[in-house]
């Protein structure tokens, strides 16, 4: 009951500051298709405020001064916003303002309220389908580079899912994209933030930048008493009662670990960049108690 | 360095909203249109191939130089149609329209118009 009571104020606030995000994305979308598509008021899309379009048009942009169709000035400013917050406050985003990731976190919620099964991934599986963020950036990559077009723009699920194109303009070509938006939520609804974990191509990049994150959440292992009471609330799975040092770069900065942790000065968001020495630890000890990691 | 568990997430939404604002304020926060520049012809013109559907009639006179009184004439525009209307949406304005239209519209013009 103590720990559960002290997740709750940062559960709470990250909530409303996901579904703010979310909520402004949704009725930004419903603007967009019921007035600037009938008037050409400057309302934006879905996908106009998508960080990864101005990611995806990068190369091209630099290279030949021309940004990709369906890329609007917005997308490039959203992508470099993200990049600043990125080297800033390393993966905060997915845990706070991403609402790919706020619908995971709904779709989890459903799914522990009705009761519905999870799968648990086993350990060695896990650590390979988590290269799958870098299979699909790759792939995403190389689609953009060689076709000169946003290529993943007919199959991306995000777009699909908030750009509201299957209410307002629902088309059977668009088939494909449907499909994968609904093996999303499936996998979204058996597995706690499937996205995130095995296919997001954003966090693949962010995988990379969070290194040269000003913060980073670091575990003191001399203050750890071992209870591996912080694995429970992580919702991307990391074994954060064994972490060395710094927790892993899959972390989405949700933070739920730093809150529940019973211990003082065992888990700290701490300012650490990439310019100061990591403090030296000892050996961490093992957990005292077999407390499974969420989704493993 | 210890700090606050909350300093995190204050400073990316801080950093995001800053940068769009800056964004804003100096005109580079747009939500519609490309900034794709138009593929051109040998001719060094604008592509009247790269007319798409999304495009407002205004982009289409501002991009490809064609006067407004010239386009309307040659698809049969009425004059007090807003230049902001999209050309998929001139469906609703002429039975049959279809975005080929357009385009042959610029074509025509190019080829009196050298």
């Amino acid at each position: 009951m103590a720990a559960r009571k002290r997740t709750r104020k940062v559960t709470i606030i990250r909530r409303i500051v996901q579904a703010a995000f979310g909520l402004f994305l949704i009725g930004t979308s419903i603007a967009h298709n019921l007035i600037a598509e009938k008037t050409g008021a400057a309302i934006a899309s879905a996908e106009a405020l998508c960080p990864f379009g101005g990611l995806e048009t990068l190369y091209h942009y630099l290279t030949t001064g021309i940004a990709l169709s369906k890329i609007h000035l917005s997308n490039l400013v959203t992508g470099a916003a993200l990049l600043i917050g990125l080297l800033l406050a390393g993966n905060a985003f997915c845990g706070w303002v991403c609402p790919f990731g706020a619908l995971q976190d709904l779709l989890d919620w459903i799914r522990r309220k009705l009761h519905l099964p999870t799968i648990n991934v086993p350990g060695k599986l896990d650590g390979i389908l988590r290269y799958g963020r870098l299979v699909v950036l790759g792939v995403i990559l190389y689609a953009t580079i060689s076709t000169a077009k946003l290529w993943f723009a007919d199959y991306d699920p995000f777009r699909t899912i908030f750009g509201l194109g299957w209410i307002f303009e629902p088309s059977l070509e668009a088939w494909p994209a449907y499909l994968i938006a609904v093996l999303f939520i499936i996998g979204a609804l058996l597995i706690p933030r499937f996205w995130c974990k095995y296919a997001c191509p954003l966090g693949a990049v962010l995988s990379v930048t969070q290194h040269l994150s000003l913060f980073r959440i670091r575990r003191n292992a001399s203050s750890c008493k071992g209870c591996a009471i912080c694995n429970t609330p992580c919702p991307v799975g990391i074994n954060v009662a064994e972490t060395k040092n710094r927790v892993s770069v899959n972390c989405v900065g949700c933070l739920e670990c730093v809150e529940v942790c019973p211990r003082k000065g065992a888990l700290e968001l701490q300012f650490a960049p990439v310019w100061l020495p990591t403090p030296q630890q000892p050996e961490p000890p093992k957990p005292q108690f077999n407390v499974p990691v969420a989704g493993k | 360095m210890r700090v606050n568990k909350y300093v995190m997430p204050i400073i990316l939404i801080v950093a995001m909203f800053a940068v769009v604002l800056v964004a804003q304020a100096t005109g580079s926060w747009q939500v519609t249109g490309s900034t794709q520049i138009v593929p051109t012809t040998s001719s060094g013109r604008p592509d009247p191939e790269a007319i798409k559907g999304k495009m407002t009639l205004d982009e289409v006179i501002t991009t490809y130089g064609i006067p407004q009184a010239d386009l309307y004439a040659a698809l049969k525009l009425p004059s007090d149609l807003p230049t902001s209307k999209q050309v998929k949406d001139l469906e609703s304005v002429i039975q049959g329209f279809e975005v080929d239209s357009v385009r042959q519209a610029v074509i025509d013009y190019y080829a009196t118009h050298p």
